[in-house]
Parts: structure tokens; C-alpha cells; sequence
């Protein structure tokens, strides 16, 4: 198997946030367009506005990618765990792993979730109350065990830094899966199907919860810092791994300053059609932007910060995840960073014109 | 219609704080893994035969999959016990019988319960 083990854990943890965040985004997307005036609805009517741009396809999805993911998992615990690429070799430590480990502890607290979330998609109705407090529940549980399964859970269960870390979970899948579901499905929809005063109505939900979950994110990443950074900032600028974090942060300061430019040049403007264009170029944008974050967290959080020294102790080639998925994070940060560039550009030049005709 | 000026200064400076906000979150909260902290006998020391191996670390481990071995110049194993991780989960030792004078080397492997997996090796001397 050999680097294919690292990688395959890397692709599957993308798809899992991934998942994870559109299920977020899709549950806040269409809470928001229940509550757009019934007048401005799309089909007419708060019921069937969810369906029209295909929530109940997306989620069935995003649950399968999910309960895909939750299956693998042990095994690449397992493989982490024990250094091993060798398929056999790691299949033979899955019951060490669920039965002596805290991974396998949380492993089947996420299968409570993971059965939950089953349940809703499958309920007779997709979005009754009982089905949408059932995925809420599953949502948080998910949260909860990937924070209780980070380094944040080191000092206990339950401590700040946990709580802290949750938080700062569930804000980036609001964040990310918003922007994400709102970019790509909702709004180049809700555009033509139920015209420019529902986007609005829409767009200012989004806009203001998104601003909400980067304050959380600033305050649970403020915490981060003060009590995580060892004085190791010099990683940074020096490693591979510094490089893709640098490329995250910088991707996701793009997102931000795109989603600043949706609130301020579009949403707190009057509402028209050629601004209505411009702010789904920029969702859209955003939403590729943050597609592209997701990826990059996904390869981050399988790697050790390659190069922070662990005092002279450290063996040559100690942070093995890492450097063995060495292929696969090149390909990324080289894509991500072309992929935005020229998203960016595109974004921007068409922005740039809609909104000069907008002036003229 | 042109923007009002105050709004789009407002905006601006909103965006650059924002800005700054998000490249300070994002940085440090992947730096935190299970360090060394500190061992008995320390690295490059020459002491008198240890009756023990402790490695503290940063973070709790994972007892099945953390371990340290010793062996001696000819990469021999020096000890016949297996080491294990203590009440304190950050705290691992592996008892040593009596070491005959020469140079040993302790390799350890730690796996924390975020499950990643670092490793390393030192050397000491037996005087």
C-alpha cells in the first residue's frame, strides 16, 4: 500500500468535513428560506422551498460519504496508531484500537450519531421538526467527538479547551458549509426563480450568521494561540507544512475578504438585479475558495507539524504521517493556490464590471 | 448609484480587520502534538546504571501503541521488560536490569490519543 494508506486517510477525512459542513449548510440554508416572506418564496409555499434546490439529494449524499467514512476510520487509527501501511497489518490492530484506545471510544459515540442521521434522512417526513432536531442532535455529537478526538481534549473531557475547540468546529461548518451550499445551489437559483427582495432576505441571514460564526472562530482561535503556540512560529516559513497552513490562511483570508465584499457592496446596498449578479459571482467564488480551505484542513489534520523541534530527541524522519503523504499535499497546495488565483481573478474582473454598470 | 464614502471606509476597514482576524485564528491551532518534555536519564549523559527509563511527554499516550526500548552498542536489546505508560498517561518507563559500563540507545515511540505517532532516539552512557 504504501503512501496510497496516508493519502486514501487524507481523501477520507476531506470528504468527511466536507459532508459534514454541507449537511450544516444545507439544515441553515433552508431554515433561511423558510423564512423568506411566503410571497417571495419559490415554490409559493415554506414547505417546499428546501426541496426545489435539492437539499434531500444533497443530504442522503453527504450522510452516505459520512457512514463511508465512520466505517474506514478504525482502520486508519489503526494504521496512524501503529505506523503500519500495510493493509492486513492494520486490519489485524482494528480491535486494539476500539477496544484500548480513545479513539475507538469516540468511534462509537460517532456511531450513535451516524445512526441518527440515518434516521432523519429517512423519516417519513424530510423536514419535520422531529427529523431536523435529529440531525441537530447527530450534527453536535459529530462536533463533539472530533473535538473530544483532537489534541484539545488533552487536559480532560469537558474543559475549555475542548468546549473551545467545538465551538470552533462548528463554526467553520457554518462558515464553510453555508457559504458552500448557499455559492453553489441556493443563490444562482433563488436569483431567477423568486427574483432579487427574497435573495436579499436571504443573503442578510447568511451574511450576519456567517459574521457570527467568524467572531466564534476568532474567539476560539484567539484561545488556540495563547494556549498552543510553544513559541514554534518559525515552522511557518521553513517546512512543507508551514507552506500548506500558510496556504489555508491565506485562502481563508480570501474568503473572508469576498464574503466582506458580498456584505458591504452588495447586501448593504439597495437590492438589484445587476447587484444580485454580482454578489452570486462572489458567493460562488467563495464558495470555491472555501472548498479548497476544506481540503487543505483535511491534509493539515493529518499531519504532524513536520520540523517543530521536539527537543534534540527527534529521529530524522519522526513525523511519519506527514511526510509520507508528502504527494498528495504538494498536489493540493500547488492546485489550491492556482485554482484560487485564477478564481479570484475571475471573480473579481466580473465583479468589478457589474459593479461600474451598477454606478453608470 | 456611487457608494457613500463613510460606508465604503467602514467596510474597508471592517474587511482588513477581518482579514487579519482569520490569518491569526488559522495559524497556531494546528501546532499542539504530544512533545518531549523530559527524560531520565537525559540525552548525552553519562550516568551511573539507571535503574529505569522515563520519558515524560507534552501528552497523554496511548498505552497499546507507545512503547521504548533501549539496546546496547551492538544494537542488542538491553532490557527484557516492556515499557508502560504510568497513572500519569503523559509519564512512560521501562525498567532496566543492572547495565554493564558502555553506550545505550533509548528509542521511543509515542502515540498520543489524538492518535499521531512520533518517534525518536537518544543516547546515554553507562560509566
Amino acid at each position: 500500500m504504501g503512501d496510497a494508506v496516508p493519502a486514501l486517510n487524507v481523501l477520507f477525512t476531506i470528504l468527511a468535513d466536507l459532508s459534514f459542513s454541507l449537511l450544516v449548510g444545507k439544515s441553515l440554508a433552508g431554515y433561511w428560506l423558510d423564512l423568506i416572506p411566503t410571497k417571495c418564496s419559490p415554490s409559493g409555499n415554506h414547505a417546499g422551498s428546501a426541496d426545489t434546490f435539492g437539499f434531500r439529494r444533497v443530504s442522503i449524499a453527504c450522510v452516505a460519504v459520512l457512514l463511508a467514512c465512520h466505517l474506514v476510520r478504525p482502520w486508519f487509527v489503526a494504521s496512524a496508531m501503529s505506523g503500519s501501511t500495510q493493509f492486513g497489518e492494520a486490519l489485524a490492530l482494528i480491535p486494539t484500537v476500539l477496544s484500548s484506545t480513545r479513539q475507538g471510544v469516540l468511534w462509537y459515540a460517532n456511531c450513535a450519531a451516524v445512526v441518527l442521521l440515518l434516521a432523519a434522512q429517512f423519516s417519513a417526513e424530510f423536514r419535520s421538526a422531529s427529523a431536523l432536531w435529529m440531525e441537530f442532535g447527530a450534527l453536535c455529537v459529530l462536533a463533539a467527538t472530533k473535538a473530544a478526538s483532537s489534541h484539545a481534549s488533552e487536559a480532560g473531557d469537558f474543559t475549555l479547551a475542548e468546549i473551545s475547540q467545538f465551538l470552533h468546529i462548528l463554526s467553520t461548518a457554518v462558515w464553510a458549509g453555508a457559504i458552500v451550499v448557499s455559492g453553489l445551489l441556493v443563490v444562482p437559483r433563488l436569483h431567477v426563480l423568486a427574483g432579487v427582495p427574497a435573495l436579499w432576505s436571504y443573503g442578510r441571514r447568511l451574511s450576519q450568521t456567517v459574521t457570527y460564526a467568524l467572531v466564534t472562530l476568532a474567539g476560539t482561535g484567539a484561545y488556540a494561540s495563547w494556549s498552543d503556540a510553544h513559541g514554534t512560529w518559525s515552522v511557518v516559513w521553513t517546512t512543507a507544512w508551514g507552506r500548506t497552513l500558510l496556504a489555508k490562511v491565506t485562502l481563508a483570508g480570501l474568503a473572508a475578504l469576498l464574503g466582506s465584499a458580498v456584505r458591504f457592496r452588495c447586501l448593504g446596498l439597495p437590492a438589484d438585479h445587476r447587484r444580485a449578479a454580482a454578489m452570486a459571482k462572489l458567493l460562488r467564488g467563495e464558495a470555491v475558495v472555501m472548498f479548497a480551505v476544506i481540503c487543505l484542513s483535511g491534509v493539515l489534520a493529518n499531519a504532524n507539524p513536520a520540523g517543530i523541534p521536539q527537543s534534540f530527541l527527534v529521529a530524522p524522519g519522526a513525523q511519519e504521517g506527514f511526510a509520507s503523504c508528502a504527494s498528495i499535499r504538494t498536489m493540493l497546495f500547488r492546485r489550491g493556490v492556482a485554482g484560487t488565483a485564477s478564481v479570484f481573478l475571475w471573480v473579481s474582473s466580473d465583479a468589478r464590471r457589474s459593479f461600474r454598470s451598477t454606478r453608470s | 448609484m456611487s457608494l457613500v464614502p463613510s460606508r465604503q471606509f467602514h467596510s474597508k476597514r471592517i474587511a482588513y480587520v477581518l482579514f487579519a482576524a482569520v490569518l491569526a485564528i488559522n495559524l497556531p491551532m494546528s501546532f499542539a502534538h504530544t512533545e518531549l518534555v523530559s527524560a531520565t536519564p537525559p540525552a548525552n549523559s553519562t550516568v551511573s546504571a539507571p535503574k529505569n527509563v522515563t520519558i515524560k511527554f507534552s501528552g497523554a499516550l496511548e498505552a497499546k501503541f507507545s512503547k521504548i526500548t533501549v539496546t546496547d552498542a551492538s544494537g542488542q536489546p538491553a532490557a527484557k521488560e516492556a515499557s508502560t505508560v504510568g497513572a500519569d498517561a503523559k509519564v512512560m518507563s521501562l525498567p532496566l536490569p543492572a547495565l554493564a559500563p558502555g553506550v545505550y540507545t533509548v528509542h521511543w515511540v509515542a502515540v498520543s490519543t489524538d492518535s499521531h505517532r512520533s518517534q525518536g532516539e537518544y543516547k546515554f552512557t553507562v560509566k
